[in-house]
């Protein structure tokens, strides 16, 4: 919500510079009253979309990913993606600074708005609604990301769609593997969660008690002297890790928690060598996961186990996972590769369910929910 | 001698046969090891937790808790013997039995914690999956591998965590329950106000918790 005055300031100019690079022929006073004909930019059928998919009912769900790093956008029709681009951005050092990150956003959307309307294989006008992420996340860049999806929304005169982040991942699962029902482990650089769907809610069974496995990786990167983000650097060099050296083993029931692992760790560098230490946190942290994951399938007895985020594209976390499915004797789904991390195309997944259940918000209540749990969102859309 | 048809249950840490032992009827509890783990840690893992349960158990025996009687412990094989409890888990009776009946069992569940927090022994994983309810709708404890014997108000307080989200995961009725559950617990367990609050505090410390529901 806008409170002080140069908050709203920033926020109309914001709008207006969306404005100015998307249509700058219309005039500021007719801007959210005048329907627009994007036509004047002609399309340009580069996009694997082809025509006859148009023929079916489902809708199609302009999608905005920005809670965090990435500026996502997305265009989807029914389980089709049609188009996906994002933007992420890379600290040059430390970690993520939720103003420049909000800086990098505001900067990336209207390109990536430029490019998404020029390669629409058709009229703007056929966009059904706008879903965007509403939460959790950092606040300045859920405030830009609200922002642009309410402008286009109002433009368009197309409904808005608030998505919860988390969920967002999940549905993703549920809409590109055969997944149906399944336990979900939610593992990327903000949340780390147990997740499964009971009477109307997504319940989380277990969760990390401190930071997420994610930003964990990431900061044990940063303090051992790899580059960001951690994750990627460190299964490379774990890949001629020889010695396990003894770390903590932390997990209460079904919950866990890594900070503590992260400060062991790093504890040992003055000893012993970057790849021994990278392979041990790796192997330490995945192993509590997946005996929290084991636990909470042997608990629920679902047939089926879900690994999505962005820290499910690690090859040793996917094969631990797919053990634990085959010691349970479920079937084992992980999201593919392209998208694990945060995408636009999730949002407008989560956004496509969501509009065939009429889970509209309007612009007035739109306001972004920064700290907005998984348990907290009525789900809908599952009956 | 176990055969492979006396196996009853497999859990997630550990596969259950029935046994005799001069003729009464026994649990062997033989904890797997984890193909997706490293063997190191695997190995340290399984002794240790074998080595708390079989400790728990027999210090809970000693106060009068209800939990089975250790009969046994074979290191090399990572294997527990112990009394078996005729009866069903709480988690299949949840669903079916008539909600007066949960009622009684949820209180005496309460005295049951609180008898072990007295004696400052928390259970590490108490869910409604290591609950067993014998004939006589009494409750019975189980699984003790991730006990401790400990003063620290935080691990009981992390036990009736633990049994709160399990509930509230499974049952419609988990406040009514869990409010019965405080009820036999605060009976048996004077501090044990203290630990619910603190309990609190814990639930508060989950990400995205409002800060103006955050407790300091």
């Amino acid at each position: 919500m806008i409170t002080k005055r140069g908050q709203l300031k920033d926020h109309i100019n914001f709008v207006l510079a969306v404005k100015d690079r998307l249509w700058p022929n219309i005039k500021i006073e007719e801007f959210l009253v005048v329907y627009v004909d994007t036509r004047n930019s002609p399309p340009n059928f580069k996009s694997k979309f082809i025509d006859s998919d148009m023929v079916t009912n489902e809708p199609i769900i302009l999608g905005f990913e920005g809670t965090a790093h990435t500026a996502g956008i997305a265009i989807v029709k029914g389980k089709n993606i049609i188009i996906n681009k994002s933007a992420t951005y890379l600290p040059t050092q430390g970690g993520i600074h939720p103003r420049e990150a909000s800086e990098f956003l505001s900067k990336h959307f209207p390109k990536l708005l430029e490019q998404i309307f020029h390669e629409l294989p058709f009229d703007t006008q056929r966009i059904d609604a706008i879903a965007f992420s509403q939460g959790p996340g950092l606040g300045p860049c859920l405030r830009i990301t609200a922002t642009i999806a309410r402008a286009i929304s109002l433009l368009i005169k197309r409904p808005l769609i608030g998505v919860n982040h988390c969920i967002a991942h999940v549905e993703l699962g549920r809409m590109v593997t055969p997944a149906q029902d399944p336990l979900v482990l939610y593992v990327s650089g903000g949340n780390t969660q147990l997740i499964t769907y009971l009477n109307g809610r997504y319940r989380i069974l277990g969760e990390t008690l401190d930071v997420a496995i994610g930003n964990a990786l990431d900061s044990l990167g940063r303090k051992i002297g790899l580059p960001h983000p951690g994750g990627v650097h460190i299964e490379q060099k774990a890949k001629s890790g020889q010695q396990l050296l003894h770390l903590p083993y932390a997990i209460k029931g079904m919950s866990f928690s890594f900070s503590g692992v992260v400060t062991a760790a790093y504890k040992l560098i003055s000893e012993y060598s970057v790849s021994d230490i990278c392979f041990s946190f790796q192997e330490y942290t995945y192993a509590a996961l997946a005996e929290a994951t084991e636990r909470a399938l042997s608990c629920t007895k679902k047939s089926s186990l879900l690994l999505t985020g962005g820290v499910a594209a690690n090859m040793r976390l996917q094969e631990m996972m797919q053990g634990v499915a085959s010691e349970q004797s479920v079937k084992f789904f992980v999201v593919p590769k392209d998208l694990a991390g945060d995408n636009g195309a999730m949002i407008a997944l989560a956004g496509v369910n969501m509009y065939k259940a009429n889970d509209f918000i309007d612009v007035k209540n739109s306001q972004v929910i920064p700290r907005w749990r998984t348990d907290q969102v009525e789900v809908s859309w599952i009956h | 001698m176990i055969r492979q048809k006396d196996r009853i249950a497999k859990g997630a840490e550990a596969i259950i046969y029935r046994g005799s032992f001069l003729q009464t009827p026994i649990i062997l509890k033989h904890r797997l090891p984890k193909i997706y783990r490293l063997p190191q840690i695997d190995k340290t893992i399984r002794l240790q937790r074998l080595r708390a349960e079989a400790r728990i158990m027999v210090l809970a025996w000693k106060i009068g808790a209800h939990v089975p009687v250790l009969l046994g412990i074979d290191f090399a094989n990572r294997t527990l013997l112990m009394e078996e409890i005729q009866g069903e888990l709480l988690f299949f009776i949840m669903n079916t039995a008539p909600l007066t009946k949960m009622k009684s069992i949820f209180k005496d569940i309460g005295q049951e914690v609180g008898l072990l927090h007295k004696n400052d022994i928390t259970h590490g994983d108490l869910t409604v999956f290591n609950v067993v309810i014998n004939k006589e709708n009494k409750p019975w404890l189980i699984d003790f591998g991730l006990g401790q014997v400990s003063v620290e108000r935080e691990k009981k307080a992390d036990d009736l965590l633990t049994f709160y989200s399990t509930l509230k995961a499974i049952s419609p009725d988990f406040q009514d329950l869990f409010d019965l559950f405080k009820h036999g617990y605060f009976g048996m367990y004077k501090k044990g106000r203290k630990t619910f609050e603190h309990m609190k505090k814990i639930q508060s410390r989950a990400r995205y918790i409002a800060r103006e529901d955050r407790l300091e």
